[in-house]
């Protein structure tokens, strides 16, 4: 009798999960405008649920790449994504938004730092990862910054003053907002978010503008295909693409 | 076979669950680094690794040993409630998940502390540092320690202590001719753990020390580094932590054996 | 002023309020009475590692505790030496070992020198030699109480206490050494208090006993003045007198 109690409770405890959740993993800077898509998603469709995993883009396609359930990857850069459709466990992927780099400058510091040529009298300054998509696209920026104006010079000082290489976008933001460090290259969509805490944002100008491309793309074998494709036409959509503009993405052209 | 026997092999059954869950993935990731391991070893994110991690771990390790034996021979022996109360208090960094004490160590020695203002109006930390290192690893693996120390030095037959005073004997000479001769075993065993979770220690590393090689880049947070470009350099490392813990259990086991009567 | 030992305490310890005067002690005074009478509480209490509310203890002359002046000697000082019932001595070490713990104990270089020469006697007369440098857990009951002596003694105490002396040794070496504590006590010329539950104990140890029950004396006298005339049922059944039913 009480065996038969142990195993019903057991058994309840392994229930499925919920008819319909959606899994999206996501790089890290689409933090809000995916919570805000979430929402407008959950109105069209009330039966689903989404569940998010946000992280450095790196981290999650490791996750991808030893079977994790996810149903749909939106990547802060092409390569990563290139890599998951190479091995097979994404579908063809599609280009949904651009953002760019910006100079975040925290509070502190931006009393003394006004121009990318105050960055080098800088003593705290932070970056991405080898791996990390802001930390490629920061090294990407720092080689057009050796041949233009600012030099060479500039770009040997810059990563003289490199404390810590962190392991995702918002990471970055964080040790800026926070104060820890005083300047970092972040996507402008996250500068744009804690622009209200005192961060100070120092645009790039054209010579060093980088632009970051963010493939989305549906996993192999997703457990909901069609909620997955619906978030793909959601991101896509007129509707999708307006959030992500105001948030401060470069909407891509249909 | 009789009622005895068998209730036994169903007890040892379910504790053998247990121990082969813990067993089977560790086995696991050695077996399938194979002959990886030298490759993986040669990586240039290895070596500084491994030397940074030795060199805060022993620090944090003195730290904790020095200021944490005093400290678990008065609470030992103190009977006053404060005490009671300050020993539950003590735990706290083991209950504490490490990220979370990694932003409590930001928050108090942070850029933007008070402590922080009060040093110089330019607000130096520590963080970024090495000594950063030291003190998130000692921040959540003292509790081990003293844990250890405080049983090891209760243990102690009171008797010994009073006969000790009677015959004219200081508080420090009691300390160190009958305290810390009879928990000697306790305190190596406690200096063992303490130092393997902070050999582990990465959450509150990143947070408060951030990530840089050479300078901050511990072993763990080397693995979880490696983890995306290398899955073979991360399991190398793995397995140089594996190799050490195991080496520090073998040595607790040792002292122990060799101590007890 | 009293020769000897002089004491009269007042302490509570737990629910146990402890409150005793002695008879002066010059020789050996054995302190009987049944389990959780406070009689290892007052040896505390003597020895200031219990708190007292009242009273005073002394030594011929010299006042240790002193309620009514607010004198109080710390318990490193009040040279009283204390011999528990497992005898103390620190483990994993040699008897030599323990003895140079207490030597080493004293204040002062010319102390230290005095612990030395004292030590080196008694091992001598308590017959230690034998054993010096043997790790005291390999030793019977009675060789560790003969090492308990010599350590105690070294000091040049005051005055002696012993608590159960006996209790931890096996029935079959309990009378030998009973018999060789008897004749050692004799010749100490210093107050000694020997706490027991055992009759044959009270009976060789000390010409005179004291009886604690529930904190408190209840008699004192030599064991023939006990036993004619016991004062409680304990006395009466500790000294085997028949009972008034059983005349």
């Amino acid at each position: 009798m009480k065996a038969h109690l142990l195993v019903a409770l057991l058994l309840s405890a392994c229930k499925p999960a919920p008819e319909k959740e959606l899994i999206v993993f996501a790089a890290s800077s689409l933090k809000d405008v995916f919570g805000g898509l979430g929402a407008t998603f959950r109105q069209q469709h009330p039966e689903a649920q989404v569940s998010f995993n946000f992280a450095g883009t790196q981290e999650l396609r490791t996750q991808l790449e030893h079977g994790a359930p996810a149903d749909v990857f939106a990547s802060a850069d092409v390569r990563h994504m290139a890599e998951l459709e190479r091995a097979g466990r994404v579908q063809a992927s599609t280009l949904f938004a651009k953002n760019e780099l910006v100079l975040a400058v925290s509070r502190e510091a931006s009393v003394s730092v006004k121009r990318l040529e105050d960055v080098p009298s800088l003593e705290r300054i932070v970056m991405g990862g080898p791996d990390v998509p802001i930390g490629q696209y920061t090294r990407e920026l720092l080689q057009r910054a050796s041949t233009s104006s600012l030099g060479p010079d500039f770009v040997a000082r810059f990563e003289a003053h490199v404390v810590s290489k962190e392991l995702s976008a918002r990471q970055v933001l964080a040790r800026v907002s926070l104060g820890e460090a005083q300047a970092a290259f972040v996507y402008r969509t996250d500068a744009l978010s804690v622009a209200d805490a005192g961060v100070a944002i120092v645009p790039v100008g054209d010579e060093l503008r980088v632009v970051a491309d963010y493939p989305i793309a549906i996993v192999t074998k997703p457990a909901h295909p069609a909620l997955a494709a619906a978030w793909l036409e959601l991101v896509h959509s007129a509707e999708g693409q307006r959030q992500l503009s105001s948030a401060g993405f470069v909407p891509v052209a249909p | 076979m009789t009622k005895w026997r068998r209730q036994h092999l169903v007890l040892a059954g379910i504790g053998g669950l247990l121990a082969l869950y813990l067993f089977a993935p560790l086995v696991v990731l050695v077996a399938s680094t194979g002959e990886g391991f030298f490759h993986g070893l040669a990586h240039p994110l290895v070596w500084p690794a491994l030397k940074l991690s030795l060199s805060t771990t022993l620090t944090s390790l003195a730290v904790v040993v020095t200021l944490g034996t005093p400290l678990a021979w008065v609470l030992a022996r103190s009977s006053s409630r404060g005490a009671r109360v300050l020993e539950s208090l003590l735990q706290l960094p083991v209950v504490v998940p490490p990220a979370v004490a990694g932003v409590a160590l930001l928050l108090t020695f942070g850029r933007r502390s008070l402590l922080s203002a009060a040093f110089s109006p330019d607000g130096w930390s520590p963080s970024f540092t090495s000594l950063a290192v030291v003190m998130a690893e000692t921040f959540v693996s003292a509790p081990f320690f003293l844990q250890a120390a405080i049983s090891a030095f209760r243990r102690i037959d009171g008797n010994l202590v009073t006969v000790a005073r009677t015959l004219g004997a200081s508080p420090l000479r009691i300390f160190f001719s009958i305290g810390l001769p009879l928990a000697a075993p306790g305190l190596l065993a406690g200096g063992a753990t303490s130092w393997a979770r902070a050999l582990g220690e990465f959450g509150a590393t990143l947070m408060f020390a951030g990530n840089l090689e050479g300078r901050t880049q511990t072993l763990p947070l080397a693995i979880y580094t490696a983890l995306e470009t290398d899955l073979k350099v991360a399991q190398s490392i793995s397995v140089v932590l594996i190799v050490a813990a195991l080496a520090l259990l073998l040595l607790v086991r040792l002292v122990t054996k060799e101590r007890s009567p | 002023m009293t020769n000897g030992l002089s004491v009269q305490l007042r302490g509570q310890v737990g629910s146990l309020t402890v409150d005793v005067t002695l008879p002066p002690v010059t020789k050996t005074l054995v302190i009987i009475g049944p389990n959780g009478a406070g009689k290892s509480t007052l040896l505390s209490m003597m020895l200031g590692v219990k708190p007292v509310v009242s009273g005073r203890l002394s030594i011929g002359a010299q006042v240790l505790f002193d309620s009514a002046t607010g004198v109080s000697a710390p318990v490193e000082e009040r040279r009283l030496a204390w011999v528990p019932q497992d005898s103390g001595l620190i483990p994993q070490r040699t008897v030599q070992q323990n003895l140079e713990f207490a030597v080493r104990c004293g204040a002062t270089e010319a102390e230290r020198e005095e612990r030395r020469t004292r030590s080196v006697a008694l091992m001598q007369q308590l017959e230690l030699a034998r054993f010096v440098d043997r790790d005291v857990r390999t030793l019977s009951g009675g060789e560790r109480q003969r090492v308990a002596l010599a350590r105690a003694l070294c000091t040049g105490p005051r005055a002696l206490l012993m608590d159960e002396p006996l209790a931890a040794l096996d029935v079959s070496s309990r009378r030998e050494v009973r018999a060789f504590l008897a004749t050692w006590l004799e010749q100490l010329t210093i107050p000694t208090l020997v706490v027991s539950h055992d009759a044959d104990d009270a009976r060789v140890l000390g010409q005179h006993l004291a009886v604690l029950e529930a904190g408190r004396l209840t008699q004192h006298g030599t064991w023939s003045e006990l036993a004619a005339a016991p004062a409680s049922s304990f006395v009466r059944e500790f000294t085997g007198a028949p009972s008034i039913a059983a005349r």
